[in-house]
């Protein structure tokens, strides 16, 4: 796909107003400059293998509007009263958004942030090049600014909803999360709609962890018939704990990058996921995680349940710098394919530099266990009740890791009701 | 003639500066038992990784005279090729490498060191089938890998089984009684006795008495932070055992 | 290797007639430089057929127009492809009667490798073809095979009695256009061996080829292809040796095998040219495309010990297309000073009920990088089909490097995959307990070293077992300060 076809789909896209910010226009101007030097993914991009994203560009896009009858209430979580901030067709509904005032916690648009704050933009995500990111930033949309002041810790997490309302749709949004030192608080991303419709979301977070801060990323991918690139950049100080939970139940093509720059000591970094693509879906994770300095620890799992004529794609790299030593990093992966026509690529990679660590990677791919299956039944249970509980197992290990309780339990629901129709 | 084996003088050590040994007084002549008794964290398995020249410690003061050798000067082989010998409390497993191998290479360097010939395959096979017997080694267990997949008390007995191949003149029995079912701790002890000899001695380390029923120690010294606040014969482990701990931490407070 | 240069004189004293050199040495050098006439060149000097001239020909057409892979994880000047000579025959007499010239580090490596001509006498059993620069100089128990219908001999000789099975088999696994340095070999291989094993005999010895480049600033460009009819078995040994040069040399062979239904191929590697010195310099570029094809029931298993080379490019593979045949990889790759491997396996399974089985175990030392690649593939069709990949990587020195990339791509719900890796440093608890048993560290590395190859170990014949492992202890002397 060349660049030229893409930027002609997305031509008529209204852009966040560069004059109206304080963001140095040079933001935009050098994402362009990194987009035109390294192109779009094509055959041979070894980061997108498995993932082509040309097929996405094969129509036009446009920006939509509000819709003054959008109800949010089966994707809010009624029992916790948290600040909830939506973008609708990616441009921040304040109708909708309820932020009420949380100490130490502000929530800007990009038009209202200070300079300092503004020069920050960019920074940690182009630690890694990728065109959709360099993408997101020349077409800018909307972006949210989140600062969380020292010592703050939050008891309610703050959630944000991005929700397609009309067909055809094509925003980039951004957002940039900032915990200074001991703050602490719990993030929700709902990117969910309301009808199939064919839209694009291309989402980058950047998210900066002062020493001792702890971020966890509850991150809901609930998007039928959408596309859905998704990149976060996340630079880890010292001592920082940085928890993501990625769970991806529907989407067209979904592309989760995650990128995690651990570049302090001490720090703890878990990055889950679950992904239960079905009918003609494709989901991608992609992680990257760097250990630059000692004595950190990190620990991925990423479950798959691949259904259909569906894709179900993991791909995650640990890097393990010189002198970073004694870091124990662990990385698991396991997929069940429940359909012959549905596929998986599995890429667990390492790359170590230092000798003092201990890193190790499994992968597996396969049916759930015979055994215990066959035990189930000679219990009592019938095959598919059976079946139904042995997935529920398979992926609870990721499930006991999502922080908030009651995304824990919606999520729960959502899978059992998910594997009961297969 | 010399009875002395070791003779351990004012040996303090620290692990990251953090002093450990504060100060240890031990002699053991040959022929002797000696047994080591003390709380959790009164540096007993410190006493013994420093004997055997574990690295990660570092000695300040103090010095050991081994055999009229400067113990602490030796590297860790040189004092295993003198005799010394470590039972580990916790024995280390060697994926793919046999325990047969193992030995004779074992067996081997040592000979090399001594300037003596390697030991035939035929002696050493002869001296497996005898040493095994002693502490009842499973057939099977020699030919596997080094400890590995080896139960707790199986790793035990297969650390006596490697102290009778090498036959040294000081053993130092670290926590060996650790993880054994009464019928192992008879096996292990027995082959223990058996070793004793006028020629050598042993050094048996452990926080519970009962390992001393079988192992009768001529000394019991009581290591307590570093320092060995008391000596006596074997009724001291008696004693031990009735009162615990407590009461030699109540009077020292005194 | 079960063979010595003082082995390699006597044979070539015997047997130098009966190969038909001329006595003009320096003709037997190509000139440097790939064009289309060293190509035609090397096939007349090979008094090829046309069609194996006309495969050249293609061959080099698709060279041409290919650029060399990027994609490895390993970083080296390139060769000058045009600064090589693509064909020498060794000027046997002259240099080889001499043994001083050969150099003392190799002698020394052979000395310690315990490779006695005494010791190669005992070595019956095991039938030797030679390749030396490229050109395979001695064939031994040749008649002893004859008896049983297995045909092994060089490359040149299949060609010119065996044009039908050549011509059936080469390039059927792995086709001129597979990749740069195939391509590149296609053109331009010298020679190699050739093996057939006719329906259900069982080869009851070992075949080995022994692989050397000796002259300087030439390439080494062979081919191997192993054929074992329905229902046999044979099991193939190859080793390599350099001699120390401050220049990068290319070796870039192709190594293909058919193994027809219920036959079963048994090829093992003992790779040890030379790695460079510790600064680096010099040493053999290995660039290696191995594949078999396996046909139903029958069973392809790959072991090497990998010790040798500046850098390693080379990746066994197996396509698993008949029903229920098998794959194995079995790999210890040692790397140390700045050599680099990036090495593996690839395992297609086209079949029902294919099984594949991968070991690789990686060991990094001084300042190399030592990389493992993988793919396994299970199609559509590939019913029940089941792999497994153990993939462990030990660490020496703070300033080496281990990485692990395997990819895994599965279409068939009914398949089983299981991988597993880990990358740790070599156990300090391990050295410490074998130093309180008087075993020496450099004797306790080694110990250990060996326990953790030992499961790829194991799948080598004896005799090259005890080599290999004696190989795996010199590679990493002093590797730990």
């Amino acid at each position: 796909m060349s660049l030229m076809a893409v930027k002609k789909q997305i031509a008529s896209l209204d852009l966040l107003d560069l004059k109206k910010t304080n963001l140095i226009p040079d933001l935009a101007k050098s994402a362009e400059v990194k987009l035109n030097e390294i192109g779009f993914p094509n055959r041979k991009s070894e980061d997108w293998k498995y993932t082509k994203t040309a097929q996405l560009f094969k129509k036009p896009y446009k920006t939509g509007k509000e819709n003054p009858n959008l109800k949010l209430d089966e994707f809010s979580f009624p029992k916790m009263k948290c600040p909830t901030l939506v973008i609708e067709n990616g441009s921040i509904n304040a109708h909708l958004s309820c932020v009420g005032d949380v100490q130490g916690l502000s929530i800007n648009s990009f038009v209202d942030i200070n300079k300092e704050q503004v020069e920050k933009i960019g920074n940690i995500s182009n630690k890694k090049e990728n065109p959709f990111s360099f993408l997101n930033a020349s077409h800018l949309q909307s972006g949210i600014y989140i600062h969380l002041k020292k010592k703050n810790v939050l008891t309610q997490p703050l959630h944000l909803i991005f929700i397609n309302t009309e067909s055809q749709v094509f925003s980039n949004t951004r957002i940039y999360v900032h915990l200074e030192e001991f703050s602490e608080m719990n993030l929700i991303q709902s990117f969910v709609n309301n009808n199939d419709q064919d839209c694009v979301t291309n989402h980058v977070s950047e998210i900066e962890l002062a020493e001792n801060s702890q971020l966890s990323i509850e991150k809901i991918q609930n998007v039928l018939g959408e596309s859905h690139i998704c990149s976060e950049y996340i630079r880890q100080l010292n001592s920082s704990v940085f928890r993501i939970n990625t769970l991806s139940s529907a989407g067209k093509l979904i592309r989760n990058g995650l990128n995690v720059f651990v570049e302090g000591e001490n720090c703890t970094s878990y990055l889950n996921g679950l992904f239960i693509p079905s009918d003609d879906e494709h989901i991608d994770n992609h992680t990257h995680l760097e250990h630059i300095k000692p004595n950190c620890f990190s620990s991925e799992c990423y479950k798959g349940i691949i259904n259909d004529k569906a894709t179900g794609i993991f791909n995650g790299k640990v890097v393990v710098h010189e002198d970073a030593q004694k870091i124990m990093a662990y990385q698991q992966n396991n997929n069940i394919l429940l359909s012959n026509e549905a596929v998986v690529n599995a890429k667990p990679e390492l790359e170590i530099y230092a000798d003092d660590v201990k890193c190790s990677h499994g992968s597996t791919t396969g049916q759930l266990d015979e055994d215990a299956l066959f035990y189930l039944q000679a219990r009592g249970l019938s095959k598919s009740a059976a079946l139904q509980l042995l997935m529920v197992g398979f992926v609870d290990e990721v499930l006991q890791g999502i922080q908030v309780e009651e995304v824990k339990n919606f999520y729960s629901n959502k899978i059992e009701s998910l594997l009961s129709s297969n | 003639m010399n009875k002395n084996i070791i003779n351990i003088k004012g040996l303090k050590c620290e692990i990251e500066g953090k002093e450990i040994l504060k100060g240890i007084d031990l002699q053991i002549n040959k022929g002797e038992i000696h047994a080591i008794m003390g709380p959790n964290g009164s540096g007993k398995s410190t006493l013994s990784s420093v004997l055997a020249g574990k690295d990660e410690y570092e000695v300040t003061s103090g010095s050991v005279d081994y055999l009229g050798k400067d113990l602490l000067d030796l590297s860790p082989e040189e004092r295993s090729w003198e005799g010394v010998f470590l039972a580990f409390q916790y024995p280390v497993e060697i994926p793919g490498v046999s325990n047969v191998n193992f030995l004779r290479t074992a067996l081997n360097e040592r000979n090399k060191y001594k300037r003596l010939d390697p030991v035939s395959a035929k002696n050493f096979l002869a001296m497996v089938k005898e040493k095994s017997a002693l502490v009842g080694l499973d057939n099977k267990l020699k030919n596997r890998s080094v400890n590995e997949g080896f139960s707790g008390g199986e790793k035990k007995r297969n650390e006596i089984f490697q102290m009778a191949m090498l036959e040294p003149t000081l053993s130092i029995l670290d926590e060996t009684d650790s993880g054994l079912d009464i019928d192992a701790l008879r096996i292990v002890s027995n082959g223990v006795n058996q070793l004793k000899s006028n020629e050598n001695a042993t050094l048996v380390i452990t926080h519970y008495q009962r390992l001393l029923d079988y192992i009768v120690p001529d000394f019991v010294h009581v290591l307590y932070d570093g320092k060995i606040v008391r000596t006596g014969g074997k009724e001291l482990a008696l004693e031990l055992e009735e009162k615990g701990y407590d009461w030699i931490k109540e009077e020292l407070a005194v | 290797m079960a063979y010595t240069e003082g082995d390699l004189k006597k044979d070539l004293e015997n047997k130098e007639y009966e190969f038909g050199f001329v006595t003009d040495i320096e003709s037997d050098k190509a000139p440097n430089g790939l064009n289309e006439s060293i190509v035609r060149f090397i096939s007349e000097k090979k008094n090829e057929p046309d069609w194996l001239l006309d495969y050249r020909l293609k061959a080099f057409k698709i060279w041409s127009n290919m650029i060399e892979p990027e994609w490895a994880h390993v970083k080296y000047e390139k060769p000058k492809f045009q600064d090589i000579s693509y064909y020498s025959a060794p000027k046997q007499k002259k240099e080889l009667a001499n043994l001083d010239e050969v150099d003392p580090e190799l002698r020394k490596t052979m000395d310690k490798l315990g490779i006695s001509m005494e010791e190669q006498k005992r070595l019956s059993g095991v039938a030797v073809d030679f390749v030396m620069d490229s050109v395979s100089v001695a064939t031994s128990f040749k008649e002893k095979l004859g008896e049983l219908g297995i045909i092994f001999c060089s490359f040149s000789e299949a060609v010119q009695n065996h044009p039908e099975l050549v011509k059936k088999y080469m390039g059927s696994v792995v086709p001129a256009t597979d990749n740069f340095y195939a391509a590149l070999n296609a053109a331009v291989f010298s020679d190699g061996s050739f093996c057939y094993i006719p329906k259900g005999v069982s080869c009851p010895m070992e075949l080995s080829t022994y692989f050397r480049i000796n002259d300087s600033g030439t390439g080494q460009f062979e081919r191997t292809l192993v054929v074992a009819d329905k229902g046999s078995y044979v099991s193939y040994l190859e080793g390599c040796t350099a001699p120390q040069r401050d220049e990068n040399q290319l070796h870039a062979a192709v190594v293909e095998l058919i193994a027809l239904d219920d036959a079963e191929i048994k090829y093992s590697t003992v790779q040890n040219w030379y790695p460079g010195d510790k600064q680096g310099k010099g040493g053999v570029f290995n660039f290696v495309t191995k594949r078999g094809l396996c046909h139903e029931r029958s069973k392809i298993s790959w072991t090497q010990v990998e010790t040798g080379s500046a850098v390693t490019w080379k990746y066994p593979s197996c396509i698993l297309k008949g029903d229920n045949a098998v794959g194995e990889f079995y790999s210890v790759a040692v790397t140390n000073n700045h050599q680099q491997a990036d090495t593996g396996t690839k395992m297609i399974h086209i079949g029902k009920n294919t099984k594949s089985t991968i070991i690789s175990k990686g060991i990094s030392a001084g300042f190399s990088q030592n990389s493992y690649r993988g793919l396994v593939r299970i199609g559509k069709g590939a019913d029940k089909a089941r792999n497994f990949s153990q993939c462990d990587s030990l660490l020496m020195t703070d300033r080496c490097g281990a990485h692990t990339f395997p990819y895994i791509e599965c279409e068939n719900s009914t398949a089983q995959i299981e991988h597993e890796a880990t990358t740790s440093k070599i156990g300090e608890d391990q050295i410490f307990y074998c130093l309180q048993r008087g075993i020496s560290e450099e004797k306790a590395i080694s110990l250990i070293v060996n326990g953790y190859a030992k499961e790829v170990l194991n799948q080598l014949p004896m005799e090259f077992a005890v080599e290999a492992q004696k190989l795996l202890e010199i590679s990493l002397e002093g590797s730990v300060g």
